[in-house]
C-alpha cells in the first residue's frame, strides 16, 4: 500500500477497490500522511493475483488478471478530527458519499475496470490552506489568515479497458477527479475549484518464458483555481514557496483575488510480468515529470511561481501459495527532486528532494470451506524530504519510518461472515529542522509546527469490524465501520502540536461478484 | 369523401414541380421486428417517419407499409418498454423492401445509439432544414431544461448546466456588440432572434409578447426578465421531453409568428413507466417524477413533477432560482376523436437576497407562476383527410420586485401626472428605490386545420390548410414605484421620464392566420422530387377582437424542395416569407413624461426652497407599427448512407428581417416658461411666484417612438457530419460547425451622448450634430466534435464533446472621427443634413465633435476550445447514470490582448444524474 494514496484520504474521496497506478493515480506527487497508513487485511475482498493490472493499475494487465466479473456500490459516512495536526490540515471534518464500481470481463479479449465517486465533505475549520493539498512535495502553497468552515463537493470518475490482439496486449484509460469547494457563514470568502484529467495508455507484448514486457505512459493535467472575495471581510494571503518569510498580501473590500495552479505531469516507462518460482512476479519503474504553474490572473499571464520536479518510481511484487497461506510481497520506492521559482528573482528559491520507500507483506489462509479467514501483513515504510531554501540559506531533512503490524479474521457462519481486525502503526524521524526561533513569526506560526509534528513520533492504532450477508452466490450486502487514532508518543517536538487525531468511517454496500 | 377545392389547390402547388412526366410510383415495405434476444415483439409500431403511414406488428413482429413514396426516408419503430429505432432506408419506386428492426430493451444496448441531433431528419410534416433530437439523445445530454438538450443544433454554444437566470434561445443568430446605446436601448440582435423564434409545445405557439416585465431604457433599477425576446425556456424540464424538432430553415406557412425558425417541443404522454430522476451537482439539486397509465381502452393519464433549484455562487451569495414545473395530459379516443389535453402548471423563482455587509439595498426576486391549458381534437374525415382542433389558454403571473441605493443630489422634482405647471418639492441624498412589476398575461390561442392526402398527377400529395385565432393581453397591476424616490437616473426628466403604470389598461393584441400547405412527392427513375410549398396570411387587428379591421397584414410565400437523384445524395432548397408581430410594449408603449424645471430656487433652509415645474406627457403610441417581416432562403446538399449512419449534411442560408419593433429618438422641443420670483433669502419662507411668465425658452428633447425600424441579417453556414463507428473501438465521431454573421441595422438617427450632456439644458448651444444610426455586426465559427464510446455490453457510453470557438468577432460600422457627422439639430427639433463635402467647412466647426461612447474597432476574441464529458451507464433495473462536467478542464479562456478581447470560459460544473424507474408500464 503507497501511503501517498492514503495521505489524500481526508481531501479527495474514499478509494475503494482502485489499484496504484490507474490514471487518477498522483504522478511525481509525494505527500506526508496525518493519519498514518495502519495496513488491516482486507479480507472481505477476494484475493487478487499481482498482476499488471491489479498491482500497477495498467489497463494493458486487464485482460490476464480479470477472470471474473465484480462490482459494489457504496455509501459512507465518517469525520476526523483533533488536535495532532499540521496548521494547513483540516479539522472537524464530516463527510458522506457514495461510490461504484468493479471490474468486468467483456469477452476473451476484453476487460474493463471504472469506478465513481460522490462526496459532500463539511469542515468545521478548513485549515489555512486554499489549495487541496499543502503537504505535497511542492512548497507553493497559498494561505491566507482565516481558517474558514468550508463545504466541499467532490466527483469522480474513472475507467480502463484492455484488449488482447494475439500476443499483444493494448490498454487505454482515463478519469476526471473534480472538486469544488466554498466558505460557509464566512465573512472573508473563499472559493476553489479543482478539476484533474488523467489518461494512461499501457501497450505490451509477450515474451518468451511467459514474460509480459509493458510500455507506459501516463499524463495527469490539474487545473486548481482560488478565488479570495474581500467583501465583507478581509484577509491576508501568503504565498508560501520554502522557509523565506512571504510576502504579505492585503485583500480587504473591494479588491477581490485569484490564485490558479495548472498543473503536467507525465510518468513514462515500463514494466515487465511473469511467472518465478512457482509464483508471480510484477515490476515496473517510470521516469516522473512535473511541471507546476501559478498564476495570479488567467493563464496566459507569465507565472508568478513554478515548480518543476522529476525524478522516478518504481513498485515490485510477488505473490505465491506457501503450504496453503497466500503470500504477497509488494516493494515500493520513488524518488522525486523540484526546484521552485519566481517571477522576481533569477534561479531556484527553493529546492526540494523527496524520497520514498517501502515494504508490505501479507499472508492470508483461508479454511477449506472457508469458514475461516485470517491475513496478517507487516510492512515498514521510509520518507525522507530534504528542503534547502537558498533565499534564507536554510535547509532541512526529515527523514520518518513507519513500521507496522495488522491482523485480521473473519469467520463465515452461513451466509453470514463477521471480521474483526487490528493494526499499529508507528513513526519515529531523523530529523535536522531550522530553529523556530531564528526565523520570522510566519515560519513560526505556519511552518515549523508542521516539521515538528511530522518529526514527532506517533503511534496509530487502527481496528475495523465487518459483517457481510451474501444473498445469493453473487450477491452480498456489507457493513464496514473503521476507525484510526494517531497520537503523540513521548512528548512533542517543540513548536508541534500535542494530543491526537481521529478518523472514522462507517460504509455499507452492496457486492455483486465473487 | 371528396374535397375538390383543397384537392385542386394540391394540384396548383405541386404543379410548382411538375416539369417532369413523372408516373405514380410507389413500393411497399415489410420486416419484422424482433428484441435485441431475437424474439419477435407484438403491437410495436413502424412508421414512416413525417408521414401519416403507420402500421403495427403482429403477434409474429411482422408489420407491412404500403404504398410509401421512394426515396430516403426514415423508418421509426417504437413500442412502449422498448428504446425507439430509427432506421434511415431508401424506398424504391416499386415492388417491396425488406426491413427488419430491432428493438432493444434498453437504449444503452443499441449498437447504433444516437445520442446527437440526427443532422439529416425532418420535423415531422416539414421539408425544411431540421435537427430531430429524440429522447434517448435528450436523455443522454443530461440537461436541465430545454436549452441544455438544444446545445445539440450546429452553432449553439455550450452553456453551463442549471436555471440560474432567464434563458432564451435563437436558431441561427449571434450576438453583435452589446452596446445598447447603439439600439436607444431598445432589444439587441438576440433578442430579436430569440423573439423571433417560435417555441411550440405540444402543438400550442408559446409566446412572449405580452410580457411587459421591464423597466424600459430609462429604468435604473432592473429585474430578471425575458421581456423583449423569446419565452424563458426553465419553465419547460428536459426530463419531460419527448421529442424536439428544431426547423431551422423555411417553415411550412402552419407555423407563423416567427422570423428565425420554430422549434417544436413534444412532451411525454401516454402509457409511462413510473420513474424517478435525480439531479445533484454542487449548484442545481432536480428530482422529477413521470408516470402514464391507461384507463380501459380509451384513455390514458400522465402526470410529470419538476423540483430544481440551483444556487448560482453557494459560499458567496445566497442567490438562488427554483423551479417547479407539473403537467397533467390526458388522452381519450370516444369514437372517431382522438382528443389530447394537457393541464401545465409551473413556477420559476429567482432570488436575489439583500447582502447588507456588501452592497446594502440591493436586491431583487422575480416570481413567475403559469398555468396552461390545452386541447388538441382529431378526427377522420372521409377515407383520407383529418380535422384538428387546437384550442389554449396560458396564463402567466408574474411578480418582480427589484430595489436599489441610490444616491442624488437634491433637485427639483414633481409627481404630477397631467400636463401643466405646478410647485414641486426637491428631493435627493441617499435612498431606497424600489419598483414592482406585477404583470397578468393572457394567451388565447385556437387552431382548426384540414390535413387532406390524396393522389394526382403522379404525386402523393398532402395539403393542410387552416384558420388561427391569438389574442394577447396583460392584465396587471404594472409598473409601480413610490414617486418620491424614483428608480431613474434624472429626476428632472428631460430624457423621459416613466411614471407607474398599470398593464390593466392596456389593450389587447388581436391577430388572425389563414394558411394552406401543399406536399407532393415523386418519384422517377430512382430519382425523388419532393415539393412543399404554401401561403399564409398574417393580421394584426386595429381593435382588440378578431373581428376588427386589420392594422397590418402580411402575405407569406414559402417553398421548399428536394430532389434526391440516388438514395445517398439529396440537394434541397427553400425560399419563404416570415412575419413577426411587434410586442405589446412597442405597441402600446408608456407615456413619457418629460418634467422641465421653471424655477429653481434652492437654499440651505428647506423652507424657503422653492422649485416650479412644468409636466408635459407624450404618448409615443406610434398607430403605423406593424409586423416585422422576414425573409428566409436556404440551400443544402445531404449524402447519407443508411448502412453504416454517415451523413454529411451542408446547408447555406440567408435570413433578413426588415422592421422589427424598436425605439426611435423622435427629436422635439418643449417650451419652458420663465418667471420672476421675489427674493426670500434669509426670510425662512419660500419666495413668491410673480405670475405670469416674463420669458420662454426651448428645451430639445427626444421621444422614444416605437417603430418598425430594427433589420436583422444573419447568413452563415452549418455542416453536420456523423462518421461511421470504428467498430472495433465502438468509437464514432460527431462534427457539427457552423459560421454564422449577424447584422443589425437600425432605421433613424444616433443622436450620441452629446445631446443630453450638453445641449438639452445649456440654451447657449443652437444646435447639435447627429449621426447615421451604426450598423452592428457579430461573427461567430463554432465547431463542435463528439466523440462518443459506446460499451453494449456495459450499457455505456461515454461522450467528449470539443466545442472550438475558432472565431468570434463584433464590430460597429459607421464613422467615428469628428466629421463622419450627419447633420444637426436645432433646439427646436429641426433636423438639418450637412452634405458629406460641407462637413469640414468653418460654419460647423462646433458640430466636429467627438462621439462619445461609439466605437468602431473591431473586437475579436482569440480562438479557444473546452471540454464537457458526459457517461451513461445502465442501472439495474432499467435505471440510468450519468456523470457530467462541464468545461471539464476547467479551462479559463484568455486575457484581452492588443488586438483582441478576452475570453472567459464559465467554470467546471459537474455532477450526477439518475435516473430509476420504479415499475413497468401499466
Amino acid at each position: 500500500m503507497r501511503w501517498c494514496l492514503c495521505a489524500v484520504l481526508p481531501v479527495t474521496l474514499v478509494a475503494q477497490v482502485r489499484p496504484a497506478g490507474s490514471p487518477l493515480d498522483p504522478i511525481a506527487h509525494l505527500t506526508i500522511p496525518i493519519v498514518n497508513t495502519v495496513a488491516i487485511p482486507r479480507l472481505f475482498e477476494p484475493i487478487v493475483p499481482v498482476g499488471l493490472f491489479h498491482a500497477l493499475g495498467l489497463a494493458a494487465g486487464l485482460v490476464d488478471d480479470v477472470e471474473r466479473s465484480r462490482g459494489s456500490i457504496r455509501a459512507h459516512v465518517g469525520g476526523e478530527g483533533g488536535t495532532f495536526r499540521r496548521p494547513f490540515d483540516p479539522d472537524d471534518v464530516s463527510r458522506r458519499g457514495a461510490e461504484a464500481g468493479g471490474w468486468r470481463r467483456l469477452s476473451a479479449r476484453r476487460a474493463v475496470w471504472g469506478r465513481a465517486a460522490v462526496q459532500d465533505a463539511g469542515f468545521g475549520n478548513a485549515g489555512h490552506a486554499t489549495f487541496t493539498d499543502p503537504y505535497g512535495s511542492s512548497p507553493l502553497v497559498i494561505a491566507d489568515t482565516t481558517a474558514p468552515r468550508l463545504r466541499r463537493a467532490a466527483a469522480l470518475l474513472e475507467g480502463m479497458i484492455g484488449w488482447r490482439l494475439g500476443g499483444a496486449r493494448l490498454g487505454l484509460g482515463a478519469g476526471l477527479d473534480v472538486r469544488e469547494d466554498a466558505t460557509r457563514d464566512a465573512r472573508f470568502v473563499r472559493t476553489a475549484r479543482h478539476a484533474n484529467p488523467a489518461l494512461q495508455v499501457s501497450l505490451g507484448h509477450a515474451l518468451p518464458l511467459g514474460l509480459q514486457l509493458v510500455a507506459i505512459g501516463r499524463w495527469s493535467g490539474a487545473s486548481e483555481t482560488a478565488i479570495f472575495r474581500t467583501e465583507p471581510g478581509s484577509s491576508r494571503a501568503y504565498q508560501f514557496d520554502g522557509f523565506d518569510e512571504p510576502f504579505p498580501r492585503d485583500l480587504a473590500p473591494p479588491s477581490a483575488y485569484l490564485r490558479r495552479n495548472q498543473r503536467d505531469a507525465y510518468a513514462l516507462g515500463g514494466a515487465l510480468a511473469g511467472g518465478l518460482l512457482g509464483g508471480r512476479f510484477v515490476m515496473g519503474w517510470s521516469r516522473t515529470y512535473r511541471a507546476d504553474r501559478h498564476f495570479s490572473l488567467l493563464v496566459n499571464d507569465p507565472p508568478s511561481d513554478t515548480w518543476d520536479a522529476d525524478g522516478w518510481t518504481g513498485r515490485a511484487g510477488y505473490h505465491r501459495l506457501i503450504l496453503g497461506v497466500a503470500m504477497t510481497l509488494t516493494l515500493h520506492a520513488d524518488r522525486l527532486t523540484g526546484d521552485v521559482t519566481r517571477q522576481d528573482i533569477d534561479g531556484v528559491i527553493t529546492r526540494v528532494r523527496d524520497t520514498g520507500m517501502g515494504l508490505d507483506l501479507q499472508a492470508r489462509w483461508q479454511s477449506a470451506r472457508p469458514a475461516w479467514d485470517v491475513g496478517v501483513s507487516f510492512g515498514v515504510d521510509r520518507r525522507r524530504r530534504q528542503v534547502n531554501d537558498f533565499l534564507v540559506r536554510v535547509a532541512s531533512d526529515l527523514d520518518v519510518w513507519y513500521p507496522r503490524a495488522a491482523v485480521a479474521v473473519a469467520w463465515t457462519r452461513g451466509s453470514t461472515s463477521f471480521l474483526l481486525g487490528a493494526g499499529v502503526t508507528g513513526s519515529g524521524a531523523y530529523a535536522t529542522l531550522p530553529n523556530p526561533t531564528s526565523m520570522g513569526p510566519l515560519y513560526q506560526t505556519y511552518v515549523a509546527p508542521a516539521l515538528s509534528r511530522d518529526a514527532t513520533r506517533s503511534i496509530t492504532i487502527g481496528a475495523m469490524v465487518g459483517v457481510r450477508r451474501r444473498v445469493t452466490e453473487l450477491l452480498s450486502f456489507e457493513l464496514t465501520p473503521t476507525w484510526q487514532r494517531t497520537g503523540v508518543r513521548g512528548s512533542p517536538a517543540p513548536f508541534g502540536p500535542d494530543g491526537a487525531y481521529t478518523r472514522w468511517a462507517i460504509g455499507a454496500g452492496v457486492v455483486v461478484g465473487r | 369523401m371528396k374535397h375538390p377545392v383543397p384537392r385542386m389547390l394540391g394540384m396548383l402547388l405541386g404543379g410548382l414541380a411538375v416539369a417532369l412526366p413523372l408516373a405514380a410510383q410507389q413500393a411497399n415495405i415489410q420486416g419484422v421486428v424482433r428484441t435485441d434476444a431475437g424474439r419477435p415483439v407484438a403491437a410495436a409500431e413502424a412508421r414512416i417517419e413525417g408521414t401519416a403511414l403507420v402500421a403495427l406488428t403482429d403477434s409474429a413482429g411482422f408489420y407491412r407499409l404500403r404504398s410509401v413514396p421512394p426515396g430516403p426516408q426514415i423508418l421509426l419503430v417504437r413500442r412502449i418498454g422498448f428504446a425507439p429505432t430509427r432506421l434511415p432506408i431508401t424506398v424504391p419506386t416499386s415492388g417491396t423492401l425488406t426491413v427488419d428492426a430491432t428493438l432493444a430493451a434498453s437504449a444503452l444496448s443499441l449498437p447504433d445509439i444516437i445520442v446527437t441531433a440526427d443532422p439529416i431528419s425532418r420535423a415531422a410534416g416539414e421539408l425544411a432544414t431540421a435537427s430531430v433530437i429524440d429522447r434517448e439523445a435528450i436523455a443522454a445530454q443530461n440537461a436541465v431544461g430545454i436549452r441544455g438538450v438544444l446545445e445539440l443544433l450546429p452553432g449553439v454554444p455550450m452553456s453551463p448546466p442549471g436555471i440560474d437566470g432567464p434563458q432564451q434561445f435563437a436558431l441561427r443568430n449571434v450576438p453583435s456588440s452589446g452596446s445598447t446605446q447603439l439600439t436607444n436601448g431598445g432589444p439587441g440582435a438576440s433578442d430579436l432572434a430569440a423573439f423571433g423564434t417560435q417555441i411550440v409545445v405540444d402543438g400550442v405557439p408559446m409566446s412572449n409578447n405580452a410580457n411587459l416585465q421591464t423597466t424600459g431604457p430609462r429604468g435604473e433599477v432592473n429585474v430578471p426578465s425575458t421581456a423583449g425576446g423569446g419565452i424563458d425556456l426553465r419553465t419547460i424540464p428536459a426530463a419531460t421531453l419527448e421529442r424536439i424538432e428544431a426547423i431551422r430553415g423555411v417553415p411550412s406557412a402552419r407555423f407563423g409568428d416567427l422570423t428565425q425558425g420554430v422549434i417544436l417541443v413534444e412532451t411525454r404522454a401516454g402509457v409511462v413507466p413510473p420513474t424517478l430522476n435525480a439531479r445533484y451537482d454542487p449548484r442545481t439539486f432536480s428530482l422529477n417524477a413521470i408516470a402514464g397509465r391507461g384507463f380501459g381502452t380509451r384513455h390514458t393519464v400522465t402526470g410529470h413533477l419538476d423540483v430544481t433549484e440551483t444556487r448560482t455562487a453557494p459560499g458567496v451569495r445566497n442567490d438562488l432560482s427554483r423551479r417547479f414545473t407539473g403537467q397533467l395530459a390526458h388522452r381519450a379516443t370516444p369514437g372517431r376523436w382522438t382528443l389530447d389535453s394537457r393541464l401545465d402548471l409551473f413556477r420559476v423563482l429567482q432570488d436575489s437576497p439583500e447582502r447588507p455587509e456588501v452592497v446594502e439595498g440591493r436586491a431583487s426576486r422575480a416570481d413567475d407562476r403559469g398555468v396552461r391549458v390545452s386541447h388538441r381534437g382529431r378526427r377522420p374525415v372521409g377515407q383520407q383527410a383529418t380535422f384538428e382542433l387546437t384550442a389554449s389558454v396560458n396564463h402567466v403571473r408574474r411578480d418582480a420586485r427589484s430595489q436599489s441605493l441610490l444616491i442624488r443630489s437634491a433637485l427639483p422634482f414633481t409627481d404630477r401626472l397631467e400636463p401643466g405647471t405646478s410647485v414641486g418639492k426637491y428631493i435627493g441624498g441617499e435612498y431606497l428605490a424600489a419598483v414592482d412589476l406585477d404583470g397578468s398575461e393572457w394567451h388565447v390561442y385556437t387552431r382548426a386545420e384540414l390535413d387532406q392526402s390524396f393522389d394526382a398527377l403522379g404525386f402523393t400529395n398532402r395539403t393542410r390548410s387552416g384558420l388561427e385565432l391569438r389574442r394577447e393581453w396583460n392584465g396587471g397591476p404594472g409598473y409601480q414605484f413610490d414617486i418620491e424616490f424614483p428608480p431613474q437616473t434624472t429626476f428632472n426628466g428631460v430624457q423621459g421620464f416613466d411614471r407607474p403604470r398599470r398593464f390593466d389598461d392596456v389593450p389587447p393584441i388581436a391577430s388572425t392566420a389563414l394558411y394552406v400547405d401543399h406536399r407532393a412527392r415523386a418519384g422517377l427513375a430512382g430519382m425523388a422530387l419532393d415539393v412543399q410549398a404554401g401561403m399564409r396570411l398574417d393580421l394584426l387587428h386595429r381593435g382588440t377582437a378578431w373581428f376588427s379591421a386589420p392594422r397590418d397584414q402580411v402575405v407569406q410565400p414559402r417553398v421548399q424542395a428536394e430532389l434526391a437523384p440516388a438514395g445517398w445524395f439529396r440537394l434541397r432548397g427553400g425560399w419563404g416569407r416570415t412575419a413577426k408581430m411587434p410586442p405589446l410594449s412597442a405597441l402600446y408603449p408608456a407615456p413619457q413624461y418629460f418634467d422641465v424645471v421653471n424655477v429653481n430656487w434652492f437654499t440651505n433652509d428647506p423652507a424657503a426652497r422653492l422649485a416650479v415645474l412644468s409636466t408635459f406627457v407624450d404618448d409615443p403610441t406610434n398607430p403605423d407599427l406593424g409586423f416585422a417581416v422576414g425573409t428566409k432562403s436556404e440551400v443544402g446538399v445531404e449524402l447519407a448512407s443508411g448502412r453504416r449512419g454517415t451523413a454529411l449534411a451542408v446547408t447555406v442560408y440567408r435570413d433578413r428581417t426588415r422592421g422589427s419593433a424598436g425605439l426611435n429618438p423622435d427629436p422635439g422641443f418643449l417650451t419652458r416658461d420663465l418667471y420672476d420670483f421675489s427674493d426670500s433669502s434669509f426670510t425662512g419662507v419660500p419666495p413668491t411666484l410673480i405670475e405670469p411668465p416674463t420669458r420662454a425658452d426651448t428645451v430639445p428633447i427626444l421621444v422614444d417612438r416605437p417603430a418598425n425600424n430594427l433589420h436583422l441579417l444573419s447568413e452563415g453556414v452549418e455542416i453536420s457530419l456523423t462518421l461511421p463507428e470504428f467498430r472495433p473501438l465502438n468509437l464514432r465521431l460527431d462534427v457539427q460547425g457552423a459560421w454564422a454573421r449577424t447584422e443589425l441595422e437600425r432605421d433613424g438617427l444616433d443622436f450620441g451622448r452629446v445631446f443630453a450632456e450638453s445641449f438639452q439644458m445649456n440654451a447657449n448651444r443652437p444646435r447639435s450634430p447627429y449621426w447615421e444610426s451604426p450598423v452592428r455586426t457579430g461573427e461567430r465559427v463554432l465547431l463542435t466534435y463528439r466523440l462518443i464510446h459506446h460499451q453494449p455490453e456495459l450499457g455505456l457510453i461515454i461522450t467528449a464533446t470539443m466545442q472550438h470557438n475558432a472565431r468570434d468577432r463584433t464590430q460597429n460600422l459607421g464613422g467615428a472621427d469628428t466629421l463622419a457627422f450627419a447633420g444637426y439639430v436645432t433646439r427646436a427639433g429641426e433636423l438639418v443634413p450637412v452634405p458629406v463635402e460641407r462637413r469640414g467647412d468653418p460654419e460647423f466647426a462646433d458640430l466636429r465633435v467627438a462621439r462619445i461612447g461609439f466605437f468602431n474597432d473591431p473586437s475579436q476574441s482569440r480562438a479557444d476550445w473546452m471540454l464537457g464529458i458526459n457517461v451513461t451507464k445502465t442501472l439495474p433495473m432499467g435505471g440510468r447514470l450519468n456523470f457530467f462536467a462541464f468545461n471539464a478542464l476547467d479551462r479559463q479562456g484568455r486575457l484581452a490582448e492588443p488586438g483582441f478581447s478576452g475570453r472567459n470560459y464559465p467554470p467546471i460544473r459537474y455532477g450526477m444524474t439518475v435516473m430509476m424507474p420504479l415499475g413497468g408500464p401499466r
